[in-house]
């Protein structure tokens, strides 16, 4: 019906757009993110009648109006941003890596292991590298099983790396319940092989890493001639091949870098702000990275931009759902909300949208004579 | 439909005008060939027809009733069918499944109607002779009414009947990926038929067919014109404009220049008109100057699925020389090329680069220190004065100044082995190999990537450092632009958004540009204008003059024959005989092309 009418009418006039001029399509994508907001507001004014300005103020009364809230928004960020960051590469090249969430949560246990057994016994710093080390081996070991298996037996690297999320799971969980013995199955905060805090505050360094690495990683994307190859054969696979590029040996490497990343998220996570884990450190963050990384378009710069409004989001949510009193899935409704509205808006992007007054006026003469 | 006009169309991608207030005319019934220099803005001109471009200005009218056409369905709605150079077709469907795709149920209803009319027919038909049984009607009725959205027997019934009525060879029950090119046009076509199209427009058809598969398609566009229809096909080639067109109409730099009848014209006229001055069309052909053993190919067979696709290969290439490939398209002359580049390995047989280094300097470009010591000390190297040279005993430092200075010289051409090389092995031992092949944007060329970037493909891993040097691809695009006359809104371009031929124009100028020792090309003016075709023929020859070995891969018989220094013809993977193309006929170049044999 819905269909029809936009078809078959002369008012609105529906194609695809060949390309789109840079600044229109900015315009676009912040009146995107506005209109998201504003639908997300008036969803929350439905369910709990009369909020619409109070959803605004929780937003930022939710991020904004302590240090401490600044920082857990911006660790938040952080954390996303580095996810996304390990799988771009992959998902340019046309790789389909959804398994990040496991290959953070191994390189969690990675670190787990180093404060749990060998911090206690050695100086900080020593530690601090043997956890890293530790950490990036196991995300590493944890991205390149399923990369191996698709260069040489060419399996499904989807299917693949979803599996590999649950098997980390699974092996976290068994491994808490071996060493933790008094049948708590909890691993408690530990004392020793922490990252130093910065200020009195823990979640700085993790922020600095971040932005660090990402600035790194930019430019590895962009300029470097890794990042290149990895653009040449996400474009054209024969391409690449006449060039002289080794496609395995790409793969390969890309998906090692992928599981260092992965690896670095996993010890920030553990060394530099929880100090312990359990099977949901990560908590969807593997997961919701996808969702940054297509959001964003595989650009580094613009994944920043879409990790924060992911934490924002999130914790404005939060905020919101504990000042209004409502129930707890309500934080995922807004924010699905959201971003439905910012993805739709893509249509814009992709779409041109055209209204016909003269048509419009046309008709209504029409019905009056 | 009767005739379509328009109006002063204008079309503007960033700053390129693709169309400049452009009106023109196009008849009923008539075969309408559109010419014009790559860019021209003849596919875009047509897109506007096609319902996928809007027109920033200008009106289209339908018999002298002005319409908006936003989409391609609402270009069926006016009978109109545009098919592409590149085919939308779903490749794991069948025909007749590919053909009802994307139906609406309204349009479906509409078919049926139709087909209610012809049973009507049936029924007609045997009116006075004798009553329709009840289970013809119940049949009849069923078939009609009852079988679910897609009627795929009813539409397999349409596709036979088309196919019988145009002369199309299709099996509906196909699947698009068994089909060849011609195959898959005809299925394109006869998709535009089933949906009842009455203009039918072609973009650069003949462009992916051989000429036997062109004929075929000829005489198929003359039926349908002999049937009512309207086409309008977009060619390069002016021998076909001359032979299947009623009448041309010529645009230059997105404008309208003109129209002309067909049999009031020719080919000079037309390449007059679409240039914009008066152009010598001649292939220039220098006599080869002491051309040299440049690769040798030797008993090569390469085996794909089973089947051998070269079948114990034997040619010989020499520097200074062009050599051309004929025969029927699909016959290896693709897999020949991919063998020598490294893109395919040999099961057996030998390729081998003869280096031109006789009496040249050694250099850092292809040997590294260790490799020249080794030389040396095989004794294949002498001084400026010509005699012997021992490296033993000096320092690194001073054998590095000596070949700076050029006073290391290598006695006599290197013999390298290219066999089970791969590509990058084969850049790495300092051969300067170019290859245009056959799918530009399928191989060669990213079309996500813009201009600069796509120049950059050869060269990325030159220089120090991590970061890819663009400055100098920067300057080989800006340079080709201007050289070739690419038409692009900026270098930062995506490439895929050119026209085909400005794609064209980039891949051979960037192959061409590194001054290869080798240059192999697979149909290299395919989708080229006249005027850039012969351009890049003159190109080829310069390249041989330079000393290059020149393959060139062609499918034009007379091109082959004026521009080739010596001909090879290959037929099912073997060859079946090299020419001289300043003695052999058209005919019998035919003839091997066709497996059979000449005395020459
Ligand atoms: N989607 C697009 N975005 C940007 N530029 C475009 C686009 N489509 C066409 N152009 C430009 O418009 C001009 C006309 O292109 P068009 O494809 O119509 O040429 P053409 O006459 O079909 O050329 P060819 O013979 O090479 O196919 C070209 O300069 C082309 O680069
Ligand atoms: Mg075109």
């Amino acid at each position: 019906m819905l269909k029809n009418f936009f078809k078959e009418n002369d008012f609105i006039r529906i194609s695809r757009r060949m390309e789109i001029p840079t600044w229109k399509k900015w315009v676009f994508k912040i009146a995107g993110v506005l209109a998201g907001f504003l639908f997300a507001a008036i969803v929350v004014s439905f369910i709990s009648p009369g909020s619409f300005f109070k959803f605004f103020e929780s937003l930022i009364v939710g991020n904004f109006t302590t240090v401490r809230k600044l920082l857990v928004l911006f660790e938040e960020v952080a954390i996303l941003f580095l996810i996304s960051c390990a799988l771009a590469p992959a998902f340019k090249m046309k790789f389909w890596n959804i398994g990040a969430e496991g290959q953070v949560l191994m390189a969690c246990l990675g670190t787990v292991i180093g404060m749990f057994f060998i911090a206690p016994n050695v100086p900080n710093a020593v530690a601090l590298i043997i956890e890293l080390l530790l950490a990036v081996t196991f995300g590493v070991v944890w991205s390149l099983i399923p990369t191996l298996f698709k260069a040489f037996f060419n399996t499904n690297e989807t299917l693949f790396t979803l599996m590999m999320n649950y098997i980390a799971k699974g092996i976290v969980a068994l491994m808490i319940t071996l060493w933790i013995k008094n049948g708590s199955g909890v691993i408690p905060v530990l004392e020793y092989g922490r990252l130093p805090r910065i200020g009195g505050q823990n979640y700085i360094i993790n922020i600095i890493v971040a932005v660090v690495i990402g600035v790194i990683f930019a430019f590895y994307m962009m300029r470097s001639k890794q990042g290149f190859e990895i653009s040449v054969l996400g474009g054209s696979r024969n391409t690449a091949k006449y060039v002289g590029i080794d496609v395995k040996k790409v793969l390969i490497r890309t998906m090692i870098i992928t599981g260092v990343i992965c690896g670095i998220v996993g010890f920030l996570l553990v060394a530099g702000a929880s100090y312990s884990m359990n099977e949901n450190t990560v908590s969807g963050r593997g997961f919701t990275a996808i969702l940054v990384c297509w959001l964003a378009g595989f650009n580094i710069p613009e994944m920043a931009g879409v990790s924060f409004l992911v934490a924002f989001m999130k914790y404005g949510a939060r905020e919101v759902e504990s000042s209004l009193h409502v129930g707890g899935s309500f934080v995922d409704i807004v924010v699905g909300v959201f971003f439905f509205v910012v993805i739709a808006s893509n249509f814009f992007i992709t779409n041109q949208v055209k209204i016909n007054f003269k048509a419009f006026k046309k008709k209504k003469k029409e019905v009056i004579e | 439909m009767k005739s379509i006009r328009l109006e002063n169309i204008s079309k503007a991608f960033g700053w390129i005008k693709a169309l400049d207030d452009i009106s023109l005319q196009i008849n009923e019934g008539e075969i309408l060939a559109l010419l014009g220099e790559n860019g021209s803005g003849k596919t875009s001109l047509m897109n506007v027809i096609a319902g996928i471009y809007h027109p920033d200005q200008g009106d289209v009218f339908i018999d002298d009733e002005k319409v908006t056409i936003s989409s391609p369905k609402d270009a069926f709605k006016y009978k109109i069918g545009m098919i592409h150079q590149h085919f939308k077709l779903v490749n794991v469907f069948t025909a007749v499944e590919n053909i009802v795709l994307g139906l609406e149920k309204s349009d479906y209803k509409k078919f049926k109607e139709e087909q209610i009319k012809t049973e009507e027919e049936f029924f007609a038909k045997l009116k006075g002779v004798r009553e329709p049984s009840n289970v013809e009607v119940a049949n009849a009725k069923s078939r009609i009414y009852h079988s679910g959205k897609y009627d795929l027997n009813f539409a397999r019934q349409k596709v036979i009947q088309i196919c019988n009525q145009y002369g199309f060879k299709i099996d509906p029950d196909k699947h698009v990926y068994d089909m060849s090119v011609s195959e898959k046009q005809n299925l394109e076509i006869v998709k535009a038929l089933f949906r009842g199209v009455d203009l039918l427009i072609l973009d650069e058809p003949t462009a992916v067919l051989t000429p036997q598969e062109i004929k075929v398609l000829f005489k198929i566009l003359k039926n349908m014109k002999a049937d009512g229809k309207t086409v309008i096909i977009i060619t390069h080639k002016l021998n076909e404009v001359m032979e299947i067109s009623d009448r041309v109409e010529v645009l230059r730099k997105g404008k309208y220049i003109g129209g002309v009848k067909t049999s009031e014209t020719n080919p000079a006229q037309l390449t007059e008109m679409m240039v914009g001055k008066k152009v010598e069309l001649e292939i220039r052909r220098d006599t080869p100057v002491n051309p040299d053993l440049r690769l040798e190919i030797n008993n090569v067979t390469l085996v794909k699925e089973g089947v051998k696709v070269l079948d114990n290969v034997n040619l010989q290439v020499n520097g200074g020389e062009i050599l051309g490939i004929a025969g029927i398209s699909g016959s290896g002359q693709k897999e020949l090329l991919e063998c020598v580049a490294g893109l395919q390995k040999a099961k057996s047989g030998d390729i081998i680069f003869h280096n031109p280094k006789e009496n040249k300097p050694v250099t850092f470009f292809h040997k590294d220190l260790k490799q020249i010591k080794e030389l040396a000390a095989q004794g294949k190297f002498h001084d400026p004065d010509g005699n012997k040279i021992d490296l033993t005993g000096l320092k690194d430092k001073e054998i590095r100044k000596m070949v700076e200075e050029e006073k290391i010289i290598f006695y006599e051409n290197e013999i390298m082995p290219l066999n089970d090389k791969t590509p990058l092995e084969i850049r790495n031992l300092g051969i300067k190999l170019s290859f245009v092949p056959e799918d530009r944007l399928g191989m060669g060329l990213v079309g996500e990537m813009n201009l600069t970037q796509n120049m950059a493909l050869r060269s990325f891993r030159k220089g120090k450092g991590m970061n890819v040097e663009m400055k100098k691809p920067e300057r080989l695009a800006e340079h080709i632009v201007k050289e070739f006359g690419v038409v692009t809104p900026n270098l930062n371009t995506p490439v895929g958004r050119l026209s085909g031929g400005n794609i064209q124009k980039l891949l051979v100028g960037r192959e061409i540009s590194s001054n290869p020792k080798i240059l192999m090309t697979a149909y290299p003016v395919r989708g080229l204008d006249i005027n850039t075709s012969y351009y890049i023929y003159n190109l080829l020859n310069d390249q041989k003059n330079a000393r290059c070995a020149v393959i060139y891969v062609g499918e034009d018989l007379d091109v082959l024959l004026a521009l080739c220094d010596r001909l090879a013809v290959i037929y099912q993977g073997k060859i079946t005989g090299v020419v001289d193309p300043h003695k052999v006929t058209k005919e019998q170049v035919g003839i091997l092309m066709t497996g059979g044999s000449i005395d020459a």
